[in-house]
């Protein structure tokens, strides 16, 4: 089996593009893809969800994959390598990088408390015959996985999502401080760390998008709607710009920053060299 | 989304549908009488405590990063009497660049403080826990001024005037509606109660697309007997005028009937945010009033450009 991507973002209408708080990241053999989300209120978030994500698809994450049929798992040992040794060098990575940029007055509180994020990172892995891939997805907060099968969508991560559209106010979120991802770390459910994962055929199409953008995909579902028709049919980030534009304007789409990127599970050899993706709103 | 269609009070303030926010500040003599439960502190000391507390809040909920986006346009109102017995309502600033405007994109506000105040705060480190002491920068405009009477129907009805220009401009027709936060202790000179409730019922016909004009009402006190209050739904007069030991009182809590009368219900899509910030509900039919109390919630239950992405029990670590 093959993959194919092809990723947009858009920013804001308030902001210009580098002002823009998603971020995406796409490894070169395009078997691990990561979205972002940075809380607007939040300081030097770009950065924060910039570093997140690039942290994901640049080093092996090294989540245990979970067993095919299991749907979700609490595990404490994803947790504990996620928190005590994937985070803590993504943290010290944004130290480093804000070092020595003044902050004014009205942000120290802010900088005191750290950058905040969400996050989806969604991984491929060959099973060890060779004949089937496995994916496996990893969540904190509302940034979203659709996967579509068959023409029908078979499943949405985190599924504790509300099919309304109707997302928690405060989305669980990672925090560039130490001390802001107990409560994650703690959290059950919406709160906490989400895995899912299950066995790809051929033909499926996975569908990652930001809140605004994963909003909008469940209402039209579940209006009836067929909402992956319309994002796959997009085939430029000009497209993609016209089509999230015009759904603002229709107060279909919130207008904020906007993630979307598609994964196409073909027919054909397994996992092939591609070029790396990343992108930051420009 | 499609199904919040004809839902009011819904518009962000950002950039392209910026807020606008019109604070009414009681200059009068009687503000320097002491604050009740605040000792040292005269009414006066409260109300320019409390405008520039609302500043601060509306520069840093506009704020993105290390830039102040304009997401809101703001004026301070003064009210009082002239040296020369003259009532006033007008612009308020005293910082050249600002004084005389009546409505000022927040990032000119930012701009031209008057000064700071340092604060001594104890904050828990980074990244350690430990507690550190620091020393903060928290910036004033205005300061404690107190002389003559109480013009409050006059202020309001220059609140009309200036929000009716606002919510005029094309461009403004799809924004959240102004907002009016009045600080006073209540007791108006140039009208009765009615004359006080109809010019600040007259503000809240002005609307946009998104809703009719808020008033909200902040009520000072010396009253030590009266508790501080956020959000009432109710006033019981008689249960005041019970508890009031002198004419005053009685007058006061006359007043403080007339100020929650003229105070706008909290539209239902602002009560969960105000909910989840108090930490408790709110009564059915609850107004944008407070006796005594932070008003800095007025403005925190509006949606800003980025919500606030931590929850209040994170905040309190």
């Amino acid at each position: 089996m093959e993959l194919r991507r092809r990723e947009f973002i858009i920013n804001k209408s308030e902001n210009s593009p580098n002002e823009c708080k998603d971020c995406y990241a796409i490894a070169p053999d395009k078997s691990r893809i990561a979205v972002s989300d940075g809380a607007a209120q939040s300081i030097f978030t770009g950065e924060w969800a910039e570093i997140l994500t690039f942290g994901f698809v640049e080093s092996s994450p090294g989540i245990k994959f979970i067993k095919p049929g299991d749907k979700v798992v609490r595990d404490q040992a994803v947790k504990e390598w996620l928190f005590e040794q994937w985070l803590p060098a993504l943290q010290a990575k944004w130290r480093e990088r804000v070092a020595g940029i003044p902050v004014p007055y009205f942000a120290e509180e802010r900088f005191r408390r750290g950058a905040y994020a969400t996050f989806l990172g969604l991984e491929f892995k060959e099973t060890r015959s060779g004949r089937f891939l496995r994916w496996q997805a990893t969540a904190v907060g509302d940034s979203m996985l659709f996967i579509v099968r068959k023409d029908v969508l078979s499943l949405w991560f985190p599924f504790q999502l509300k099919d309304t559209g109707d997302f928690p106010r405060h989305p669980a979120l990672l925090c560039s401080r130490i001390l802001g991802n107990d409560h994650i770390k703690n959290g059950e459910g919406l709160n906490g760390v989400l895995i899912a994962g299950g066995k790809c055929s051929p033909g499926d199409v996975f569908i990652l998008g930001t809140d605004a953008l994963a909003k909008w995909f469940l209402t039209r579902n579940k209006a009836g709607d067929r909402p992956w028709e319309k994002l796959c049919a997009i085939t430029s980030q000009e497209e993609f710009a016209k089509f999230v534009e015009e759904r603002r304007a229709e107060d279909q789409i919130e207008d904020d920053d906007t993630t979307l990127v598609i994964v196409d599970v073909t027919q054909n050899s397994p996992i092939l060299p591609g070029a790396t993706g990343a992108g930051h709103g420009d | 989304m499609a199904e919040k269609q004809g839902k009011k009070y819904t518009r962000k303030f950002n950039r392209n549908s910026p807020g606008c926010i019109l604070v009414l500040i009681d200059q009068s003599g009687s503000m320097s009488e002491p604050i009740a439960g605040k000792q040292g502190k005269t009414k006066a000391d409260a109300v320019a405590d409390a405008v520039n507390g609302i500043l601060n809040v509306a520069i840093t909920q506009s704020s993105e990063g290390v830039m102040v986006k304009d997401r809101v346009y703001m004026g301070v109102i003064g009210y009082g009497t002239d040296t020369d017995g003259v009532d006033y309502a007008r612009p308020a600033f005293s910082d050249p660049n600002l004084s005389g405007r009546n409505l000022i994109p927040i990032s000119e506000i930012e701009n031209n403080k008057l000064g700071h105040h340092e604060m001594l705060q104890t904050e828990q480190s980074d990244d350690t826990g430990k507690p550190e002491e620091k020393t903060s920068q928290v910036p004033y405009w205005f300061e404690p001024m107190a002389y003559g009477k109480t013009p409050m129907c006059q202020a309001f009805r220059l609140a009309y005037d200036i929000l009716r220009e606002w919510v005029d401009d094309p461009k403004h027709k799809k924004c959240f509606p102004p907002i009016v936060i009045n600080i006073t202790d209540g007791i108006q000179t140039d009208g009765t109660s009615d004359d006080v409730i109809v010019a600040a019922k007259n503000i809240t016909e002005l609307g946009t697309s998104d809703g009719n004009a808020l008033v909200y009402n902040c009520h000072t006190t010396r009253n030590e007997k009266v508790e501080a209050e956020q959000f009432p739904a109710d006033v019981d007069f008689k249960k005041l005028s019970d508890e009031a030991n002198s004419d005053e009182d009685k007058e006061e809590a006359i007043y403080k009937a007339a100020l929650f009368e003229s105070s706008s219900i909290i539209p239902d899509t602002l009560r969960s945010t105000l909910e989840s910030r108090l930490g408790s509900p709110l009564l059915p039919n609850a107004r944008g009033f407070v006796y005594n109390a932070s008003i800095n919630e007025m403005i925190l239950m509006v949606e800003w450009g980025g919500t606030e992405p931590i929850p209040t029990t994170i905040i309190d670590k």
